[in-house]
C-alpha cells in the first residue's frame, strides 16, 4: 500500500509533464513556412543564375529555356488559414493561403491576380512537406516568368 | 510534337532521367496527353522498378567482408606505401606516445564535428530541399487561358501548371 501512495504523485507528475510535452510539440507544429520565387526564362543566351542552382534539375527538366535569372524571391512565416499576398513582377499578385498539413503533405490554396480582370490562375494542391510546384506562364517583357511555390511545416 | 513510337522507344532514358531537359520535357508534355503511352508508360515504370529492386537485393546478399577478406591478400602494397610504413613505425616506437594517438584522434574529430556543424549553420535555407518525391495533388484548377497544360518532370517529379495565351 505504501509503495503505491507513494507512486501516484510520480505517475500524476509524469503524465502532466508528457501531456505538457505533447502539447508543446503539437503548437510548435502550428506555423508554415512559405516560399515564393520567381524566375525570368528566356530562349536568348544561356545564362544560369547561381542562385537557382539547387533547382537547376526542376527547371532544365520542366522547361526548354535557355536562360534562367531568379527575379524576386520571399519566404513568409505563417499560420494556417492566413492568406498571404506577394508581389510577382507585372503588377501581378499572388496569393497563398496555407490550408492545412496531412499526412506530411501542405494543402495550398493559390490565385494569381492580375489587375481588374478575372484571376489568370485559381487553384487548389497539396505539394509534400518541404516541396514546390511551379506555375508558368505570366509574360515579362523580357520573356516568360516561372513561379515556384514551395512550403514546409515550421516547427516555432 | 514526338510520334507514339518515338516516344515508347525513349522510355528507359526517360524514367533513368539521362537525357537532355528539352527531350525530357517533349517527353512528359507527350505522355501528359496520350492515354496509351501514359499506360505503357506506367507498366514500363513497374517493370523497371521490379527490375533494380532485384538488383539492390541481390547486391544486398554479397557478404563484403568476406570478398574483401580475399582480396586484400592479393593486392601487393603499393611503393609510396614504404615512406608511411616507416614513418608509423618510428612514431609507434616512441616512448610516452601510446596516449598521445587516442587524443590526436579524439581532438581530430572534435574538430570535424565543429567544422560540419559550422558549414552546415552556414547552408543556405532559402532554397528549397531535395526531397525524394515532390508530386503535387492537384484538386482545382481553373484558368483564364488559351493554354493549360500540367506535367511532372520524373526524377524528383516536380509538377509545373501552364496556363498562358502562348504554348509552353
Amino acid at each position: 500500500m505504501r509503495s503505491g501512495r507513494r507512486r501516484t504523485p510520480v505517475v500524476v507528475v509524469m503524465s502532466v509533464f508528457l501531456i505538457g510535452l505533447a502539447a508543446g510539440v503539437a503548437l510548435a507544429q502550428s506555423g508554415v513556412v512559405v516560399r515564393v520565387r520567381t524566375v525570368l526564362a528566356t530562349d536568348s543566351g544561356s545564362e544560369f543564375d547561381s542562385r537557382l542552382e539547387q533547382q537547376r534539375r526542376q527547371l532544365v527538366g520542366l522547361f526548354r529555356y535557355s536562360s534562367f535569372r531568379l527575379v524576386s524571391e520571399e519566404s513568409r512565416q505563417c499560420n494556417f488559414d492566413s492568406p498571404q499576398s506577394f508581389e510577382i513582377p507585372g503588377g501581378r499578385y499572388l496569393q497563398v493561403k496555407p490550408l492545412g498539413n496531412r499526412e506530411d503533405r501542405l494543402r495550398l490554396k493559390v490565385v494569381l491576380l492580375e489587375g481588374a480582370n478575372r484571376p489568370p490562375l485559381d487553384t487548389l494542391f497539396s505539394v509534400p512537406n518541404h516541396g514546390n510546384i511551379w506555375l508558368a506562364g505570366p509574360r515579362h517583357p523580357e520573356g516568360t516568368l516561372l513561379i515556384s511555390i514551395g512550403a514546409e511545416v515550421e516547427p516555432r | 510534337m514526338l510520334s507514339c513510337q518515338e516516344v515508347q522507344k525513349r522510355f528507359d532514358v526517360f524514367l533513368d532521367g539521362e537525357t537532355e531537359g528539352r527531350v525530357m520535357r517533349d517527353l512528359a508534355l507527350h505522355v501528359a496527353q496520350c492515354p496509351n503511352c501514359e499506360a505503357d508508360l506506367r507498366l514500363h515504370e513497374r517493370c523497371h522498378g521490379a527490375f533494380v529492386g532485384f538488383l539492390e537485393r541481390e547486391v544486398d546478399k554479397i557478404d563484403v567482408a568476406r570478398l574483401w577478406a580475399r582480396i586484400e591478400p592479393e593486392l601487393a602494397a603499393p611503393a609510396g606505401a614504404r615512406w608511411w610504413a616507416t614513418v608509423s613505425d618510428r612514431w609507434h616506437s616512441r616512448p610516452g606516445i601510446s596516449f598521445a594517438a587516442p587524443a590526436l584522434a579524439a581532438a581530430a574529430s572534435f574538430a570535424a564535428v565543429v567544422t560540419i556543424a559550422g558549414l552546415r549553420a552556414t547552408e543556405p535555407s532559402a532554397a528549397p530541399t531535395a526531397i525524394a518525391s515532390n508530386e503535387a495533388r492537384i484538386e482545382s484548377l481553373d484558368a483564364d487561358a488559351e493554354h493549360v497544360a500540367v506535367w511532372s518532370e520524373p526524377i524528383e517529379r516536380t509538377t509545373a501548371i501552364w496556363f498562358a495565351n502562348h504554348e509552353p
